[in-house]
């Protein structure tokens, strides 16, 4: 049994020490039952009780170790933490917004969606966990204190002008502006994905989905779909920039500035030509609608047609020119 | 166990965690074996267990305060501790550091009456 319980405490610890530490352990435990004993043959009953004084393995081993053996220690917990919330919220957004797609374009099967949604989400989320545990434990492991984290300091030798300004509130980015850029971003993406089959003109008979007539072409989509990926991911690099920064500096409003511009660029792009659009749209409205060419209705809408898309685009290009302009007018507000 | 009880066991421990280094550099001006430096601190009113004595007395050694030596002349081998020089240094320094506590804590033990 003594064998047993030194095995037990030394399989705990570093190879190293293990000989000299059982070595030890073997001759207290022998100690401590000629202490108990006065001479008398040890019995099972004795080395129990002394087995139990000095303690269970684990803790034992514990004190000998000294330091805790940390997954993810203090420093880096709360960063930790934040990062887990925030890459979960993420997810279920994400997730619900394709559950809420697919439940629209076919409510019918909407348990199988939400059974998927589930499964999705289930999958997503033990993913998440264990690569954002992994990546912290292996900082932890290496002793890589990311410096710039909130609250992760030079621990003994800190300096006080290591802590930061107390961001001005007007300066500040709130993490509910980053989430709903990124959730924005996945939207995106998704009702680019899922485009043809409900991002269009949906036309009912007798309270069914009948048919689509979509807003892209779908074939021009698919080419450009890695774009539209790689702007996506852009953006979400952008609001990540932004979270980490967590107030508007120049060099952040810069950088919003280069990464919007680069945006713009990729969105004219994939606009090209209007290629994206379906050529057919107008032609397959009127069709459905029974319109001849030569109606007023006709011209009607092919005007309200080319005039939303413009529309579209004005807001695109306003909404990064207004994004671009906050960033500098807070980072420079005094 | 109360809850005082159990609260007074925490901060008693927390406090004892460093006097037991103290009366152990203390003790080791002789080479003794873990299981006699608890029988000696117990019989001079510190009772220590051998479950937190054995790992601290590693733990001196590793920051050189401490000198070991396995003795494997007797019936059984074991390993005796002595105060190395560095740990003599450290020690006499502790001893007025913990001398000014006391003398501390008594005035603020007077204060209150």
């Amino acid at each position: 049994m003594v064998e047993r319980y030194i095995y037990a405490v030394t399989q705990r610890l570093p190879q190293g020490q293990r000989q000299d530490i059982a070595e030890e352990l073997r001759g207290l435990i022998e100690d401590m039952l000629d202490e108990g004993n006065d001479g008398r043959p040890v019995e099972n009953s004795n080395i129990e009780r002394v087995l139990i004084e000095l303690g269970s393995p684990s803790e034992l081993a514990e004190k000998y170790r000294g330091t805790s053996h940390f997954l993810v220690g203090p420093d880096l917990f709360p960063a930790y933490l934040s990062v887990m919330k925030l890459v979960f919220i993420i997810a279920v957004s994400a997730m619900g917004i394709i559950f809420a797609v697919e439940t629209i374009l076919t409510p019918l099967s909407i348990l199988s969606h939400f059974v998927d949604f589930l499964i999705s989400l289930f999958v997503t989320a033990t993913q998440a966990f264990a690569w954002i545990t992994a990546g912290f434990a292996a900082a932890q492991y290496f002793g890589m204190t990311p410096f710039g984290l909130p609250g992760v300091y030079n621990r003994g030798k800190w300096n006080p002008s290591e802590l930061p300004p107390v961001p001005d509130e007007k300066k500040r980015i709130k993490r509910g502006d980053v989430l709903t850029g990124i959730i924005f971003s996945i939207l995106l993406l998704v009702v680019m994905r899922f485009s043809n089959h409900l991002f269009g003109i949906l036309l009912f008979e007798d309270h069914h989905l009948e048919a689509t007539i979509p807003f892209l072409n779908e074939e021009k989509l698919d080419e450009v779909m890695p774009l539209i990926y790689l702007m996506v991911a852009i953006g979400i690099v952008k609001e990540i920039t932004k979270l980490m920064a967590g107030k508007w500096t120049k060099n952040l409003a810069v950088t919003n500035l280069v990464i919007n511009g680069a945006i713009f660029l990729l969105a004219m792009l994939i606009l090209r030509d209007q290629a994206i659009l379906n050529p057919d749209f107008v032609q397959q409205l009127t069709d459905s609608w029974e319109i001849g060419k030569q109606q007023e209705e006709y011209m009607i809408i092919k005007t309200v047609w080319n005039q939303s898309y413009n529309l579209a685009l004005a807001a695109f290009v306003l909404t990064l020119l207004i994004d671009t302009m906050t960033g500098f007018y807070k980072a420079l507000r005094k | 166990m109360s809850e005082v009880d159990e609260l007074v066991d925490k901060l008693l421990q927390e406090l004892r965690r460093g006097t037991i280094t103290i009366g152990v550099l203390s003790q080791l001006d002789e080479p003794q074996y873990g299981y006699s430096l608890v029988s000696i601190l117990s019989e001079k009113g510190m009772p220590v267990e051998p479950g937190t004595l054995y790992p601290l007395l590693r733990r001196l050694e590793k920051q050189g305060l401490l000198e070991s030596k396995w003795d494997t002349n007797e019936g059984r081998p074991r390993k005796y501790y002595l105060v190395s020089r560095k740990g003599k240094e450290v020690f006499a320094q502790l001893k007025n550091e913990w001398k000014s506590i006391v003398g501390n804590m008594e005035g603020l033990f007077r204060e209150n009456g």
